[in-house]
């Protein structure tokens, strides 16, 4: 048995680094651009479209006012149809990545509403067009809070993921749920804590890390 | 070389609508700098944002160098705002960005090529020498040498216009000179034409050719800077001059005067005079021929546009008739002597 619960842990924690990464990518490729959307989109932006503006409004604060765990339920179907299953590891993807990207679109279009109006307006009094607006001002400009807010996002995720083991999505959490809370073995339970905290501390510091190099410009 | 045609801008809201630019016709010859001076709200930073299309015009043309931007097509827009600089108030460096790179913006987007960049660029440092910090951040420049990038990087892709919007409201005096001088050589070496908007009378005074006084939309006012200063017209622009020549460190007029004649009183007179007939010989020679005292209560001698001028007040000591004589041959200068009976000493 001991032997045995080194490997299951470390099983349970490559399927769990495995969700995070994955549903977050997922989210971050889905996101972000949602978030330029809704930013570019409001009425003194660059591109004002009110009935854009608004639907996606609505849609991504919908998305982001559903509990995780009712979400992962409801859309157990559309998790078939995709996925083919609704347990396991790849089928908790749907569930992480459908709730983490209304999150991340409103953290991309709160980072880029932060960029200054007077950078966009200087891009536009040197002929740049929309999209050059968006690659060589507001992403760039922005990039320090978005580092910030995906870090956020990942974070978010380890807590989700453990959550979608509670319904057969593996990982740490379903490890803990099976053995720590149904057949009484604190052991594995205080080893799964542990190995959560430090998952967090570790995105945590990488996200610092990443964001300080970006600062460069800010603080000195 | 800029060229406005009854350019009107209003800003709609759902109860009030605001006429920001009210039927503005102006012309700007090529190599010149063209100042326009107005108090807050008067207009300034909408007129100056419509001229390169930064804000639509809801009516009129603006025509650069020929080109009516309001015919072109999106592409033609963006090709024609490539030629025309612009600096603001507060900068707008992308943070981001290191000097280098905040100069190349313009180029990367024109599409130029890694070696061309770099050579422009260079040169760009050069000119506003600002060599030594090519690799540092906006956050590690002084509000001077911000304005200098600014002012490279607006130059990057060869405009013929360049456009400043306030760009040294935000910098304390020194570097305001500095930076005007700057724009002064620049306007020089490049043959750029210079259109700005302040609402410093020291700008105007020290590197502006013509100027324009804008109030609630309309230009009510324009000359060349000597005139305007010799022969302000409005009230408005007779304020801008009074005030500045006030604002300098000049003893205070030592002597009450009130506005009525009384018999036997002194006249104050105002003085301002332009080019080489500056003050002090003119007027003692003037004196001595129609035999009269001046005493000298306020002198200030400014250099305005590269010119010599003048700015006194006097006390004249002498009979009615005579100094009646002493002023009204002083107007036979007109072009260059301005006098201006204050009023009489009490
Ligand atoms: N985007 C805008 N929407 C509504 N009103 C505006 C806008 N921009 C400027 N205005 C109004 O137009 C007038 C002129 O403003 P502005 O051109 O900024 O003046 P200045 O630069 O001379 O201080 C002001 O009354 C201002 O409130
Ligand atoms: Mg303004």
């Amino acid at each position: 048995m001991p032997t045995n619960i080194w490997g299951l842990l470390l099983q349970a924690f490559a399927e769990t680094v495995y969700m995070v990464f994955a549903a977050g990518i997922i989210s971050f490729v889905i996101g972000i651009p949602i978030g330029i959307l809704l930013c570019i989109s409001d009425k003194n932006h660059i591109a004002p479209n009110p009935i854009v503006n608004q639907c996606l409004a609505t849609v991504v604060n919908i998305g982001r006012s559903i509990p995780f765990i009712i979400l992962m339920v409801a859309i157990i179907p559309v998790t078939r149809w995709i996925t083919g299953t609704s347990i396991g590891t790849t089928a908790a993807l749907v569930p992480l990545a459908v709730s983490a990207i209304p999150f991340v679109a409103k953290i991309a279009e709160n980072a880029f509403k932060q960029v200054a109006h007077g950078l966009l307006e200087t891009g536009k009094s040197m002929g740049a067009s929309n999209w050059q607006l968006i690659f060589y001002i507001l992403l760039p400009e922005s990039r320090v809070a978005l580092i910030n807010g995906l870090t956020l996002t990942l974070v978010t995720l380890v807590s989700f993921s453990a959550m979608a083991g509670a319904i057969g999505g593996g990982g740490l959490g379903d490890l803990a749920i099976r053995y720590g809370y149904q057949r009484f073995n604190s052991f594995i339970m205080i080893i799964t804590v542990v190995i959560l905290v430090g998952l967090v501390q570790i995105i945590q510091l990488l996200g610092n890390k990443l964001s300080s190099i970006y600062n460069l410009g800010k603080h000195q | 070389m800029i060229e406005l045609i009854n350019l009107y801008k209003s800003y709609q809201s759902k109860d009030n609508s605001v006429i920001a630019v009210n039927g503005i016709n102006l012309n700007v010859a090529a190599g010149k700098i063209f100042g326009i001076i107005g108090l807050s709200g008067a207009g300034k930073s909408t007129l100056i944002r419509c001229v390169n299309f930064l804000e639509k015009p809801s009516s009129g043309e603006v025509v650069i160098n020929g080109k009516y931007l309001s015919q072109l097509s999106n592409s033609e827009l963006h090709q024609t705002q490539q030629k025309i600089g612009m600096i603001f108030q507060h900068f707008n460096l992308l943070n981001s960005r290191t000097v280098f790179a905040n100069i190349a913006l313009p180029l990367e987007l024109a599409g130029s090529s890694k070696q061309d960049i770099n050579l422009k660029v260079n040169s760009l440092l050069q000119l506003v020498d600002l060599t030594d910090k090519k690799n540092n951040y906006p956050s590690q420049l002084s509000g001077g040498q911000k304005q200098r990038v600014a002012i490279a990087r607006a130059l990057a892709n060869d405009p013929e216009v360049l456009l400043c919007d306030e760009a040294t409201s935000a910098l304390d005096p020194q570097t305001t000179d500095a930076i005007l001088s700057l724009l002064k050589q620049i306007n020089n070496k490049l043959n750029i034409t210079i259109l700005l908007i302040t609402h410093e009378m020291e700008v105007v005074k020290n590197i502006c050719d013509q100027v324009a006084v804008i109030d609630q939309g309309k230009i009510i006012e324009a000359s060349t800077v000597e005139n305007f200063f010799l022969n302000p017209q409005t009230q408005l622009a007779q304020n801008f001059v009074r005030t500045f020549c006030n604002e300098k460190p000049m003893p205070e007029i030592s002597v009450e005067f009130q506005p009525q004649y009384s018999e036997g009183k002194n006249l104050i007179v105002r003085l301002t005079f332009v080019g080489n007939k500056v003050a002090e010989p003119l007027v003692t020679k003037l004196a001595k021929k129609f035999n009269i005292d001046v005493s000298i209560l306020q002198a200030d001698i400014e250099t305005v546009n590269e010119k010599t001028m003048g700015f006194l007040v006097v006390e004249l000591y002498g009979d009615k008739q005579k100094t009646t004589e002493f002023i009204d041959h002083l107007a036979t200068y007109e072009t260059s002597v301005k006098a201006e009976v204050l009023g009489y000493a009490n």
